[in-house]
């Protein structure tokens, strides 16, 4: 059932929220920003949507387990934790000191962090023994990992997706961030991985896609990626933009990382208000 | 304290070794079939994982299907799976032959096992030059640095079947992860029985006055070749095996050697992150010790049998017994 008006309304105003974080947090020192904003529908549509997550509660032992597999969108994740209550408002007022917790790249002793990354191409495969822990157990939790569409040139994202079908994990989900650029340029000219699809459909997956950044097609692919009834793990191709909503970044690779000062920062938080 | 020792050149094992004791042998595969038996039978949360080569697990997998998972070919997803599972409350043992397992894996290991000292044990077959004329790319020289020097991480190098059984049960006591380097055939079998493992702490398999030998893995057995010839000339030696590596008892080491002016260390491994190094850190404060380590020579990859690699390297029985023939004259002679 597609989500009313005012729940994606609901959904908008935290993902601008979680923006406005984003880029308040790149005006204090280098980071990465266009992959931050590239995703952060995705995470605003699993946490306050689909998941089951407990505010201020991070250890809550029966939660879902979410991977940010793409560690470098790192500061959307630590916002979205933030909006949660999981982490402190003291870590963000302190970003860019010394002895801040928030770190580049997912730090798992951050609050709600479940796994640390940042090295590309590890999300898949712990997310799969996780998957295959619940499945051993018998409990119900659904693990999410999300991966960017630049990350697919590692090899052991192919090991981790052959294994997860060969054993019918169906309460994991692979959510891509298909922005179509990578730090060097457009993912089709550096490493050409079309069809994306047909990959993952011949691996095994059940194959989804949506808008990542519209919230009515985020909830209808996670509803169908979540089904409890399914027998095999499932993905998410999300269409995304790079630097989405800040209108200088869009699809523009220079934002992969980046200071933002000045009158930059100034424009682009104006464009969020 | 000195480093490198005399290769023994120009003699014969044969010359040197007239009539070894007779050893039986066994695989130290065995000793970690038996201890995942009992370790799986004691606690329900341990699984077994393997990525090509893990007949270590075999029986464990016919007794509990559901707690083995093969994962293929794929020792990057072995190790990112097992920590998975580790996060998910199980205590997993992922075996692999020991130079993919280590080399292939690396960052899957440091970053998502032993970063969040997950309790993963690595138990890596074929360690050293154990798989002999199969080739370099099958040897691996390097694992104890390259395990010791992961955060949290203990090393294992057990030298027989039943150091290889206590090594597993060590391992499975342990909060954080392991790695357990074992032999890939038929090894001599040292210990009459069971042994017990104590963190760190060599096991003394004689005691004799003129040296003491630290040995692992495979180097005991020649330490104990070196010794029956050496007491046949008078010359009584200690042999001390150190199947926990990492982090080694500095205090178990130096109450060893405490008695003793020379010291000589034997390993199928690099001088580089090794048991020489370990035991001449802790024997440092010794100003009145001579230490000298017998190890692999860095080198570009050597191809040969094992017997073959041991002697060309200086770290078998006759090397062995011609470093201590040049520091401890036999007792019998001494005024």
């Amino acid at each position: 059932m597609a989500i009313s008006e005012t729940e994606g309304q609901r959904l908008g105003a935290i993902a601008r929220r979680v923006r406005r974080t984003v880029i308040e947090l790149a005006s204090r020192k280098m980071v990465h920003i266009g992959a931050a904003l590239s995703v952060a529908d995705i995470l605003v549509a699993l946490y306050f949507s689909r998941l089951r997550v407990r505010i201020g509660d991070p250890d809550w032992p029966e939660r879902d387990r979410v991977i940010l597999s793409k560690g470098h969108a790192a500061l959307a994740l630590y916002a979205v934790l933030g909006e949660l209550a999981m982490i402190p408002r003291e870590a963000f007022d302190r970003f860019g000191e010394p002895g801040d917790i928030l770190t580049g790249h997912p730090t798992d002793s951050i609050p709600g962090v479940e796994v640390a990354t940042g090295s590309l191409g590890h999300g898949l495969s712990v997310g799969a023994g996780l998957a295959l822990a619940a499945a051993l157990d018998r409990t119900p939790q659904r693990i999410v990992v999300i991966l960017g569409d630049g990350e697919l040139g590692e090899g052991s994202v192919w090991e981790a997706a052959a294994f997860a079908a060969h054993r019918r994990l169906a309460r994991l989900t692979a959510i891509i961030d298909r922005n179509g650029l990578q730090q060097e340029g457009p993912t089709a000219r550096v490493l050409d991985l079309e069809p994306i699809a047909d990959k993952w459909r011949s691996f095994g997956w059940r194959v989804i896609a949506a808008d990542g950044h519209d919230f009515t097609e985020l909830d209808a692919a996670l509803e169908e990626a979540l089904d409890p009834e399914a027998s095999q793990p499932a993905v998410i191709i999300a269409r995304t933009t790079k630097g989405k909503g800040v209108s200088f970044m869009e699809n523009d690779p220079n934002w992969h990382m980046a200071w933002l000062r000045g009158a930059m920062w100034a424009k682009a938080a104006r464009e969020l208000q | 304290m000195v480093a490198g020792g005399d290769v023994g050149e120009g003699r014969t094992r044969a010359a040197v070794d007239p009539g070894p004791p007779p050893f039986a042998r066994q695989s130290m595969r065995q000793g970690c079939a038996q201890a995942m038996l009992e370790i799986g039978e004691r606690d329900p949360s341990v699984v077994a994982m393997g990525s090509d080569g893990y007949s270590i697990f075999t029986a464990f997998a016919e007794k509990f299907p559901g707690r083995f998972i093969d994962v293929g070919i794929a020792e990057a997803n072995l190790i990112g799976v097992a920590a998975g599972l580790a996060r998910g409350g199980k205590r997993v043992f992922a075996g692999a032959i020991a130079s993919f397992l280590l080399r292939r894996a690396y960052e899957q290991i440091r970053n998502d096992i032993c970063d969040a000292e997950l309790p993963v044990t690595l138990v890596g077959v074929g360690g050293g030059f154990s798989y002999g004329m199969l080739g370099a790319t099958h040897h691996i020289i390097e694992d104890f640095a390259l395990a010791a020097a992961m955060p949290a991480m203990s090393v294992f190098a057990p030298a027989d079947v039943h150091e290889a059984r206590a090594a597993l049960h060590a391992a499975a006591a342990l909060p954080g992860p392991s790695y357990i380097r074992l032999g890939a055939r038929e090894d001599p079998v040292l210990h009459e029985g069971s042994v017990v493992l104590r963190r760190g702490v060599p096991l003394l398999l004689r005691t004799g006055e003129s040296a003491v030998v630290f040995a692992t893995g495979i180097c005991v057995h020649e330490a104990l070749l070196a010794a029956a010839e050496l007491e046949r000339e008078g010359i009584e030696i200690t042999i001390a095996s150190v199947p926990w590596l990492e982090p080694l008892s500095e205090s178990a080491v130096a109450a060893i050697a405490a008695s003793h002016r020379f010291v000589l260390t034997v390993e199928e491994h690099l001088s580089l992150g090794g048991l020489g190094r370990s035991v001449r850190d802790a024997l440092a404060h010794r100003g009145d010790l001579r230490v000298t380590s017998l190890s692999v020579e860095k080198t570009t990859p050597a191809t040969g049998t094992r017997e073959e690699l041991l002697s060309r390297f200086g770290i078998d029985s006759v090397a062995i017994a011609t470093n201590v023939r040049r520091f401890s004259p036999p007792l019998r002679r001494q005024p």
